[in-house]
């Protein structure tokens, strides 16, 4: 636990991801007595999902992140099955990855996702052909429910808009996992406070996406107060270094030197 | 505990009904704009959305590229090219500007899957 790399341990590592996403670095029950039901908060979901792994180089400043999803081929065929779990696993290791601060130190983020049927977030995939209707992806990350992630081959038309546009859409969807896991019903029905946790509209106070910089992945934007070009969007996104930290703090953690 | 449990699942269960019964609700709607003429084109939109600030959203598209953007659609609007568009501004390499407000926009705009602009030699047609 105390190894010395570059100056920084992984008790040092350990404690400054917590402390970034607002995380006791301890395990912790509290329990409360409030009106006439017993709240029993049991806080502490670190390093605890069944469904990612990292493991820390931290000689080299790199962290691999395993992901796995149960990718279901219900009723396509084995080539779009094929196609579609191949854009899913492509458009998680694109938006996911990425260099993040911790304890002073630049690393390298690399997530790659892998389609596994145990210890895995269960996901439905589906290709949407009504050329008169875009298929909306979903998350509930809850209840046993599948995610379920819709390719828009008929509304899109063209493929190579449709492909970037899956892509994006599995890495959004697949980070609603980690949102859940890290912040609860709050932080991932809300996308981070932009939208109303019921209703899914944006709220008043949600911003327009952002002129130039970085878009966030896991945010919804108000684009009628600044709106964004597909291409802007495929390109811009990323997810944000909290997210990254928050996926880090569920993984099941190996220090490496 | 069996009562919190109990209590939990059927506060969760509510609540992801309504989120699925709210987020079928609206309707996600995009505008393609297709350059199908020889050479490039800088589009610029002018947006307004009341009561918020115009914007414009500025990008290039190379001959036969294509770009889009998304708007949303509540679930009794009808559904028509995006509200918000004002007018469009073109401009080639030539040096060609075309200006279209928005009954010109209309004219040229077609529905197949998203609303489709078609750009070409005719609507680039320069004096």
């Amino acid at each position: 636990m105390n190894t010395v790399i570059d100056g920084l341990t992984e008790e040092q590592f350990h404690k400054t991801i917590h402390k970034d996403i607002d995380k006791p670095v301890q395990n912790f029950r509290k329990k409360i007595i409030h009106s006439k039901y017993r709240h029993i908060k049991v806080h502490t979901g670190a390093h605890k999902v069944s469904w990612a792994e990292a493991t820390i180089f931290s000689k080299q400043k790199l962290i691999n992140i395993q992901v796995y999803l149960n990718f279901k081929q219900n009723d396509l065929n084995d080539s779009d099955y094929k196609k579609l779990k191949g854009l899913a696993v492509e458009g998680i290791g694109q938006y996911w990855s990425r260099n993040i601060k911790a304890s002073g130190s630049q690393f390298m983020v690399r997530v790659q996702a892998h389609h596994r049927t145990a210890n895995a977030i269960p996901v439905d995939l589906y290709i949407e052909s009504d050329r008169n209707t875009y298929g909306r992806s979903m998350n509930p990350a809850m209840l046993g429910i599948d995610a379920s992630f819709i390719y828009n081959k008929g509304y899109l038309g063209n493929l190579e808009r449709a492909d970037s546009d899956f892509k994006l859409i599995a890495a959004h969807e697949f980070g609603h996992s980690v949102l859940m896991h890290a912040g609860g019903l709050p932080l991932f029905w809300g996308h981070k406070g932009s939208t109303n946790p019921l209703t899914q509209s944006v709220k008043s106070s949600t911003p327009g996406y952002p002129n130039g910089a970085p878009i966030d992945l896991m945010k919804y934007y108000d684009g009628e107060k600044y709106g964004a070009d597909f291409r802007t969007r495929i390109n811009n996104t990323v997810a944000m270094e909290i997210d990254i930290k928050r996926l880090i703090w569920g993984a099941k953690i190996q220090w490496k030197k | 505990m069996e009562k919190i449990t109990i209590h939990s699942f059927i506060k969760s269960t509510i609540l992801l009904l309504m989120f699925l019964s709210a987020t079928s609700c609206s309707s996600i709607n995009m505008v393609a704009i297709e350059n199908n003429t020889k050479e490039a084109i800088i589009f610029q939109g002018e947006f307004e959305h009341q009561p918020h600030a115009p914007y414009n959203m500025v990008f290039e598209l190379k001959p036969g590229e294509n770009n889009l953007w998304e708007y949303e659609l509540g679930p009794l609007e009808e559904n028509k090219l995006d509200k918000g568009l004002k007018q469009i501004t073109l401009k080639n390499e030539r040096g060609c500007t075309i200006v279209l407000e928005r009954g010109a926009i209309e004219k040229i705009t077609k529905k197949e899957g998203p609303w489709i602009i078609n750009i070409n030699k005719d609507v680039m047609a320069c004096k």
